[in-house]
């Protein structure tokens, strides 16, 4: 696939490299001079420089009929205005933009954009969710967050500890997907039993999370 | 939707444009509020501006619904930014259905980013340029004669 | 020479703006005049409000007349004040007239009476017993206009180029809506509709509506002329007293907060500093003089409070409505009246005083000053008090604003306290006295007479005028024009 990216420092750097290794052709925009030296240098992808807003930049980068564009730039208005011009003047098939600000997001739909990310949204509840509760080993939230998965630790201590899946009670909105068992993997079933340092791997709307946390630690704050 | 009021007007930016247009507006007896993110650039504003000055982020829903875009029958986008220009014109007018919504643009290329948008343009580069022509014709007259 | 010629120029403007609020003045004392149409017997005096009434409408329109062709002029900086205090004066001495064509004053009681209408005080020199209605009508009506301010009243009616800078000199705090003229017509529809509703109350309670209709304006506009010698104490009525209250309350309440509570906003109604100050002062203030105080004068504990609660209402809402006569009550509760009309009501509203928000800002801020001691040293905390806008976050330039304010504020009331003592009367009744005046009150311990000497009333007087137009404006005003002059004389 072609694909371009505009703008962003560690994230173009991280994500050019993961798409380079999977085949993809990348294009990279982004206004700073020095830094594009460093990505042309790193990374065996065209590198264009100068501001990504504007169109002859993105005629520069020949991005005409690309497949993908991300728009990783710091400033929203500069995200929509990039995407907007990707698929109206450029046709590019699929333009993906980050946003700084999470109600942002709703904008960009409204828009037209429908592919947007609020990394500020997702890092601070992953962030406030791992530093409430310490079992709590991961958390992806879904959708703009209309469904998580979480990876829970189960202690010995747990009011769930030796029971069955069948006997936990777990909410019916909520699934245990997966059971991490040192380096095994189990599907649960109704006889499955959860034993200490088991890790559960569970996707649930948000409303009841807190629910499944007390029902697995046995509390919900630290 | 809620009803929109022609005399109500809702400028983001309050760089020289932004404040003159809030000032003469509010001299005219408008209702205006005049958005910026920095609350030194309301000191822009004429000594006489009666409307209100909210200090804010012009491209976050927010901000602009604390600045009752709802009820906002025009919304200048004036900051001194395109993009930003861009972002704010299209909220209001594609969210809020403002009806009348006026953005400054630099940069012409850009222009495609408002079509299918009832968003009325200021290009000041035009504006400038149609003024050098009307300026130079002067002359032109002057040395003629 | 041209910079002379530009000050001379700037002045036209000035001339013409007090032009437009003169004219606007006579149309405000013809308004006694309908009061004729109920007790037509008091047609002979109708040629004492005509006659300045002309006189100000001819001026007014020959001032007015220097605003031609001076659309493009500009206002210098700070002439703002001297429009306003200009009109002010106007106002006063127009007001005056009647007074004195009808004989029934002499000039110095006449502008005192006059002054203590336009600023709310209250204080009064006539006899309200043998006063025809015409006038009593009059000194509500002043007091009316002069609760929401004569600028606020040219702006609701024409939106000028320079209203935002009068609006402030005029004292005016906040903005309701992103629009001068709307604004203002809300401030004066808010008011006309407390006013209307509370002769209704009156009304609904007996009292008869010629003088239900002058307790509502003299209790909303934190006025407190009354038709009746002995006050709202006249009616011993405790449906009266507790509308009275309810009335003075509304009127001592900033604008903007009503707009809240009419608007069902409650919440954020009772989160403002200010209201919770004032509540807070009235609920510990009045309960502690009725029993230290009160009750053994009164006889009983339900009669203190009643009493106590409408007096103190009265004082810090700076009405200066009174049920009882304070000459039997101890010096507790006299020292309580007075530092209650020291602390004054709230700001954008029709009182006056110091300004609760004022105080409410100064313990705040002493109260941050003492925390800082206890907090590491390069701690970030911003300072914030609520308003009817909201947080409003508070910069040091605003707390020196209100110090200095505050200073000048007692340095005049001591300097007003200096001028009744040197008079012979007793330190008490200078300090309430005065108190009464500059915070425009209008309580009096019998000092304020018709024959009080002039002195003493001329010291009032100037009380009360800076009271209400919070001092700077005058001080801007009168160094503005000194300067000017000396500029154009050189």
């Amino acid at each position: 696939m072609n694909i371009v990216l505009v703008g962003g420092r560690r994230r173009v750097d991280f994500l050019a490299k993961s798409l380079l290794a999977k085949g993809h052709r990348i294009t990279i925009v982004h206004d700073d001079e020095s830094f594009c030296k460093f990505l042309s240098r790193t990374h065996d992808a065209t590198v264009v420089c100068g501001d990504g807003s504007k169109p002859y930049i993105l005629t520069d980068a020949n991005i005409e009929g690309a497949d993908v564009l991300i728009a990783l730039t710091p400033k929203d208005a500069d995200n929509l205005v990039i995407c907007e011009l990707a698929k109206k003047v450029y046709s590019v098939k699929r333009a993906f933009s980050t946003v700084s600000n999470p109600r942002s997001v709703e904008v960009f739909k409204k828009l037209g954009i429908n592919t947007v990310i609020s990394a500020t949204h997702i890092v601070a509840e992953i962030i406030e969710q791992m530093a409430a509760i310490n079992e709590i080993a991961n958390f992806i939230p879904l959708e703009q967050g209309q469904i998580v998965l979480m990876e829970i630790m189960v202690r010995a201590n747990s009011p769930i500890c030796g029971k069955s899946i069948a006997d936990i009670g777990i909410p019916e909105q909520a699934i245990i997907g997966c059971i991490l068992r040192g380096a095994n993997t189990i599907i649960p079933r109704g006889k499955t039993t959860v034993t200490a340092e088991d890790k559960l791997i569970i996707l649930s709307p948000p409303q009841i999370q807190q629910e499944i946390i007390k029902l697995v630690v046995g509390r919900t704050d630290i | 939707m809620k009803n929109h009021d022609a005399s109500y007007v809702l400028v983001a930016g309050c760089g020289r444009l932004g404040a003159n247009i809030a000032s003469v507006l509010s001299a005219q007896g408008k209702d205006v509020v005049v958005l910026d993110v920095a609350s030194t650039a309301f000191r822009k504003l004429s000594p006489d501006y009666g409307g209100f000055s909210i200090e804010g982020d012009a491209t976050d829903l927010a901000t602009l619904e604390r600045a009752g875009i709802e009820k906002a029958g025009i919304v200048v986008a004036a900051t001194n930014d395109d993009n930003t220009n861009v972002m704010i014109a299209q909220i209001a007018s594609k969210i809020f259905a403002v009806p009348k919504v006026i953005s400054r643009l630099y940069d012409t290329e850009k222009e495609i980013v408002y079509q299918d948008y009832p968003i009325r343009l200021i290009y000041p580069s035009r504006l400038s340029i149609s003024e050098f022509e009307k300026l130079m014709a002067c002359a032109e007259t002057a040395v003629l004669k | 020479m041209n910079v002379n010629k530009r000050i001379v120029e700037s002045y036209r403007i000035v001339f013409g703006y007090i032009g437009v609020i003169v004219m606007i003045l006579a149309g405000i004392l013809l308004l006694p005049l309908l009061v004729l149409l109920v007790y037509p017997e008091e047609m002979e005096y109708a040629i004492h409000f005509v006659v300045p009434a002309a006189t100000a409408l001819i001026s007014g329109l020959l001032l007015s007349l220097f605003l031609r062709g001076q659309s493009d002029g500009r206002l210098t900086q700070r002439q703002d004040a001297i429009i306003v205090l200009a009109v002010w004066i106007a106002a006063v001495v127009l007001s005056a007239a009647p007074f004195m064509l009808s004989k029934q004053l002499n000039f110095t009681q006449a502008i005192f009476e006059a002054v203590s209408g336009w600023t709310t005080t209250g204080l009064s020199v006539v006899d309200v017993a043998v006063t025809p209605k015409v006038f009593l009508m009059h000194r509500s009506i002043m007091q009316f206009f002069g609760g929401v301010g004569i600028v606020l009243v040219m702006l609701s009616a024409l939106s000028g180029t320079y209203g935002m800078r009068l609006y402030c000199a005029e004292g005016h705090a906040d903005k309701l809506l992103p629009n001068l003229a709307k604004s203002a017509r809300l401030i004066l529809s808010i008011y006309a509709g407390y006013v209307l509703s509370g002769t209704l109350l009156y009304v609904a309670f007996d009292m008869p509506l010629f003088d239900a209709i002058n307790h509502s304006i003299a209790a909303l506009s934190t006025g407190g002329f009354s038709t009746k010698t002995d006050s709202i104490g006249a009616y011993k009525s405790l449906p009266i007293e507790l509308t009275t209250i309810i009335l003075m309350l509304l009127g001592t309440t900033n604008f903007a907060a009503h707009l809240l509570l009419l608007r069902g906003n409650i919440k954020k109604f009772f989160l403002i500093g200010e209201i919770r100050f004032m509540l807070i002062l009235l609920a510990f203030s009045i309960p502690l003089v009725a029993f230290v105080g009160l009750n053994d004068l009164y006889g009983n504990a339900s009669q203190g409070i009643r009493i106590a609660a409408f007096e103190f209402v009265s004082a810090l809402t700076t009405t200066g409505f009174s049920t009882v006569s304070y000459s039997d009550w101890p010096p507790f509760a006299i020292f309580v009246m007075i530092l209650l009309m020291l602390v004054g009501g709230g700001t954008g509203s029709t009182a006056g005083g110091l300004k609760q928000n004022r105080i409410y800002l100064m313990g705040k801020a002493f109260y941050w000053n003492l925390t800082k001691n206890f907090q590491p040293e390069h701690v970030v905390r911003e300072r914030y008090i609520y308003r009817p806008e909201g947080r409003v976050y508070i910069e040091d330039k605003q707390l020196t604003e209100t110090f200095n304010f505050a200073f000048l504020y007692m340095v005049l009331y001591f300097a007003g306290v200096a001028i009744l003592l040197s008079h012979g009367y007793p330190l008490q009744d200078s300090l309430f006295e005065y108190a009464s005046a500059i915070g425009t009150v209008g309580l009096s311990v019998g000092l304020t007479t018709a024959d009080a000497p002039p002195l003493v009333l001329w010291a009032e007087i100037i009380g009360m005028f800076v009271g209400r137009l919070e001092i700077y404006v005058i001080f801007v005003a009168v160094i503005k024009l000194y300067k000017d002059a000396k500029h154009v004389l050189e």
